[in-house]
This record gives structure tokens, sequence and C-alpha cells, in this order.
């Protein structure tokens, strides 16, 4: 009854555990990769507030994007990075065009007022 | 019928091409965030507010207004299709919404509880336009000290007779005033709780706190069992006619009615939203099918199991906004947010509201109306087509959810601040859910608290500090006796439930051995 599946998060993976362990070290093992899930939440979190006045909304909040949805299980990292980019953009061009309000460019700066 | 003349002016002004289009806006948000699990209607309010604030205020209330009725259709949609209610109104619905989609009639399901909750919006909507006047009319006698009843009122009802746990409910409701009470007092101008910093001057906002305490904790909290869950597996297919059928009609017409009584009322009382009327419809349903010796109710799904709860959620939600007009009173969360919509631009809703912003309220009434046609018309034929949205894996649905709760705050005041402080509240948020203390009471402090002071110390300076004149009027003993009344009562019912839940353990207890 007390079997423990393997717990998988896309690379972060435990593997189901040997029959010698029993009892409390599995527990504290999959307490621990339960924890990690949060810790890379808010630690990604804390990171986005950090570096998002720097690196600009685009590149943080692609990284965001891209980190929690990793840390959420995802498998297909490289084509999440398509869809962090896409959605980051799509909420630059809806709020800067469609809304007038600015969000920090950060380094990107001169591309914009390139393309502007 | 002056109510009838001033709604017919208020549809003509709902009726211009913006306002419509914030309207059908409104709508298709509010389904959505309604059928994707994890959002609700008071997040979409308060990740909004930031944004409608160069807007005028007529064509975002009406916007607002259409997410919360629109958040109520589109909740049952996951639960009927994959057993998972969308959000807390749509529990009452599932567990015979699901049982109808299994054995094949998912569209029948989706389209009894768009059904539903359209006519339970209409039936309380009507019932609203023509009782304000005289609630507005009742209100101008409300003095601070029947303000602060109502307020107290409020606190007490969302905090003891809803929760699970009136520890629990009285714990979420410190949190919420504590969070409150931070900034410079207005009244003295003495700073509370700033820490002495001048980013804490201006308090914390009720953005903020909404979006670090549903969005946020929400995200942190699914991370923390998202490996002990398994995905969601995949939905059933609604396919075949969504329209009851007349043999239907003459089942679900009652449940419809049935339903919509239950709302009614506890849309008026602040008891947290549509949680408890959904429940007393699904009960009374599951009582008269046993008394009728329907076999369907339980096994194969009963389609009035769907068509009761659904009417009395939407129902709630009507009479919620005639509330919150009318009285200033939030009945839900999400009223809660609109609250804190109104003060955002200079209003303050209430009785005064009627005369000094009637411009505002009539066209908002006629666009409840409106909605609800537009939530019918677009959820009725093409259910398949928002249930597409449970396709999107829970990954993306996340990371979305914490972009645009990061954006949503970023966009108050363009603070790092503001972001740090949500993070920390989404922590709190977290914890919370962990120890299943309930969200919505935070939220009330949080909003009728200040209220509530002020009103109290208005109170109080007229009498000079005598509290004898918060009994004073026949208004304010009446409030506190019902409150007293219906405390007395959910703490006898409480008790009998964790007796009842004790002895259920205790013979689960002997069967295993």
């Amino acid at each position: 009854m007390t079997q423990i599946e393997p717990h998988t998060t896309g690379s972060l993976r435990v593997q189901r555990l040997p029959r010698w362990y029993t009892g409390v070290s599995e527990m504290i093992i999959v307490a621990g990769v339960l924890l990690l899930t949060v810790g890379i939440v808010v630690g990604s979190l804390s990171a986005f507030i950090l570096i998002m006045p720097l690196l600009g909304w685009l590149l943080a909040s692609t990284l965001l994007f891209w980190v929690i949805s990793w840390a959420f299980g995802s498998t297909r990292p490289v084509f999440d990075v398509g869809v962090a980019a896409l959605m980051a953009a799509l909420i630059q061009l809806a709020f800067s065009a469609g809304l007038g309000l600015s969000l920090p460019p950060g380094i990107l700066e001169g591309v914009f007022s390139w393309i502007n | 019928m002056d109510q009838l003349a001033s709604l017919l002016e208020g549809f003509a002004v709902a009726f211009t091409p913006a306002n419509l289009m914030f309207l059908v806006i409104g709508a298709i948000l509010g389904t959505a965030v309604g059928v994707l699990p994890g959002l609700g209607s008071a997040m979409a309010v308060a990740l909004l507010l930031p944004v409608t604030f160069s807007l005028d205020p007529t064509g975002a209330f009406i916007m607002f207004a259409s997410i919360y009725f629109g958040g109520l259709f589109g909740d049952s949609t996951s639960g009927i299709l994959l057993n998972t209610p969308g959000n807390s109104s749509a529990i009452a619905t599932t567990f015979e919404g699901h049982r109808m989609a299994k054995s094949g009639r998912a569209a029948k399901a989706l389209g009894t509880s768009a059904i539903g909750a359209f006519i339970g919006g209409m039936i309380a909507c009507t019932l609203v336009v023509f009782f304000s006047p005289y609630i507005v009319e009742l209100a101008r006698v409300f003095g601070p000290a029947e303000y602060f009843a109502l307020a107290v009122f409020a606190f007490v009802a969302i905090s003891a007779v809803v929760a699970d746990s009136i520890v629990r409910g009285l714990v979420a409701l410190g949190i919420g005033f504590a969070l409150a009470l931070v900034g410079i007092d207005g009244m003295s101008g003495a700073e509370r709780f700033t820490m002495g910093s001048p980013i804490l001057f201006d308090g914390i906002s009720i953005i903020v706190i909404t979006v670090g305490l549903l969005a946020i904790g929400e995200v942190i909290h699914v991370a923390s069992h998202i490996r002990r869950t398994p995905a969601p597996r995949m939905a059933l297919n609604p396919e075949g006619s969504p329209f009851p059928s007349r043999r239907e009609w003459r089942q679900v017409l009652p449940a419809f009615l049935r339903g919509t009584a239950y709302g009614v009322p506890f849309g008026a009382i602040p008891v947290g939203g549509s949680e408890v009327p959904t429940f007393l419809a699904y009960g009374t349903e599951k009582r008269l099918a046993r008394r009728r010796n329907d076999p369907d109710f339980g096994t194969r799904g009963a389609i009035q199991g769907v068509a009761a709860p659904e009417a009395a959620g939407n129902a709630t939600a009507g009479t919620a906004m005639g509330a919150l007009l009318a009285l200033g009173l939030p009945t839900s969360a999400t009223a809660a947010m609109m609250i804190a919509a109104f003060q955002q631009y200079g209003m303050q809703p209430g009785p005064l509201l009627f005369e000094r912003s009637g411009d505002l309220v009539w066209p908002l009434m006629a666009s409840f109306f409106l909605g609800l046609v537009i939530l019918l018309i677009i959820n009725l034929p093409f259910a398949a087509i928002w249930a597409k949205l449970l396709v999107i894996p829970r990954h993306y649905l996340y990371a979305g959810i914490t972009v645009i709760a990061m954006l949503g705050v970023y966009a108050i005041a363009s603070r790092p601040v503001d972001l740090w402080m949500a993070l920390g509240i989404g922590v709190v948020g977290f914890a919370m859910r962990h120890y299943s203390i309930p969200l919505a009471p935070v939220l009330i402090a949080a909003i009728l608290g200040p209220m509530a002071e002020t009103q109290l110390r208005r109170a109080l300076a007229v009498s000079e500090g005598d509290v004898g004149i918060l009994v004073s009027s026949p208004l304010t003993i009446a409030l506190y006796s019902v409150l007293t009344a219906t405390v007395v009562l959910s703490v006898i019912q409480h008790s009998r439930h964790s007796r009842r839940r004790r002895s259920a353990v205790r013979e689960l207890a002997r069967e295993r051995v």
C-alpha cells in the first residue's frame, strides 16, 4: 500500500527506491524532492524579481516561464523556450502597443528603439 | 416603475459598441478562467484592475461583472468532463455531472449547466433590479453604527459559518486584518506597521494581496504536490445535442427554480459565495430523487443534480451584485475585488452610488442581462470548444499563471517591491492552503476591514466614546441578534458534524480490524 511511485519532473527524477529502503529514509527523500519543486518555484520568482529590471521584461519572463514549466514536469525544454518567448513577446506587445503601459526593456533597450 | 425607465436608459448605454465589446471580452475571459482549473474570477478581476485603470469606469465594471458571471458558467466544464471542478462553486455540480458524462451524456450535462446558470442569473438579476431601490431606501437610514454592524455580520458569517473550522476561519480573518492595517491611518495620520519604511506608507495594495494569495499561492501549492498527483486523464468528449429534450425540460425546469430559490437569498448574505447554496440545492435534489425512487441519481447521473446547483450558483452571483451595489456589502471574494475596483475609481458602493453615479449603476445592471444572454450564446453551442482549453498541459498553464501574476503586480506601480510583497504573501497563501485555512475571509477582511474601522470610529466620535451607540437602533439590534442566532446554530452544527465524523472514523477503524 505504501508503494512509492517514481517521482518525475522533466529532468528531475527520483526512481522508486530499492526494497531495503523502507520507512523514514524514503519519506525524507520524497519530502526533499517535493520541497525541491517549491524551492525552484520560489527561487525562480525571487531571481525574476532581481534580474527583471536589468534583463528587461522580455528576457526575464521568458526565463521565468521556462523554469516554471520545467519544474512542473515538462519534458520538451527546447520547445518550451519557444512557447515562453512567444508568451513574453505577446504580453510585451499587448502592453506597450495596446495599453500604452511600458515594461522595462532592460539590455534589449537598443533593439527596441531600433524596431520602433 | 421608475426602475424600468432607468433600466431602459441603462440598456441604451450598454448597447454602445465599446461597452458591448467589454461585455464580450469579459464573457470570454470569465468563461476561460472558469474552465481552467486553478484560476478564478476573483483573480481575473484582480489581474485586470491595474490594466483597466485607464479605461472608462462603466466599461471596466461591465467587463468585471461579465467575468463574474462567466466564471460561474465555465466552472462546471472541467468538473463534468474531468471530475475536477474548476472552482469550489462547481463541486456540487460535479457529482452528478461527471456521472452523466461517463454514461455518454456529457454534452447534455454541459448544456443543462449553461441553461441553469442562465436561468438562475436572469431571475436573480430581475429581482435585483426591482428591489434595489427599496434596499437603497432602507440603506439610506443606515448610520455608522449600522454599517459597522453589517461589517461585523460579514466578518463573523464568512469566518465562522462557512469555514469548516471556526478557528481556521478566524485565523484567516486575522491575517486579512493584519494586511489591511499596514500603512498610514487616514483619520489620524499615524503610521501603522510600516516599520518606518516609506514604501509601506500607502499600505499593501489589495491587488498584491489577491494576486499573491490566489495566484502565486496556488502555483506554489500545486508545485508542492505535482509529483504526487498523476496528470489528469483525457477529458471525455462532449458529443451530441446540448439541449434537453421535452421530457427532460419537464424534469429540469422545477430543479432550476428550486436551485434559484436557494441561490437568491444566499447572494445577499456574506457567506463567501456560492458553495453553500449549491450544496443545499444538490442535497435537496438528492432527497427528492430518493423520494421518487429515481434510479439514475448517484449511478448514471441525474439531470436535476446538475440543473439545481448551477442555477443556485449564478443566482447567488446576481443577488451578490445587488448587495454590492445597494449596500456596499461584498458577499464573495469576487464581489470584494469589485469593491476594490470601485475604490480605485474613487467611488464607494452603497446607497449613495445610486444617486451620485446613476449613469454607471443602471448601464451596469442592464449589462447583467446582456451578459447572461451573451454567455448563454458562447457556452451552449460551443461547450466542446471550451473543453479544448483543458488540453493545455499543466506546466504551461501554471507557468503562464506565474508570468501573468508577476505582470499584474508589476503593472500597479512598476515597483519591484510589490513583486517581493506578492511573493511573500504567496508563500503565506501556500501555508494557508497546506493547513486548509480558507482564503476568502482574508480578502473580505482586507477590503471591508478599513471600512468597518472608519465606521466604528465615526460612531464612537458621535457618541463621544459611548459604546452603547453600537446597539442603540432597532436595525443594529436586529442584525446582532440574527448574527448570534446564526453563530449558535452553526456551532451546534459544527459539533454535531465533528461528532459524526469521529464516530465514522471509529466505525471505519472497527471495520479494518
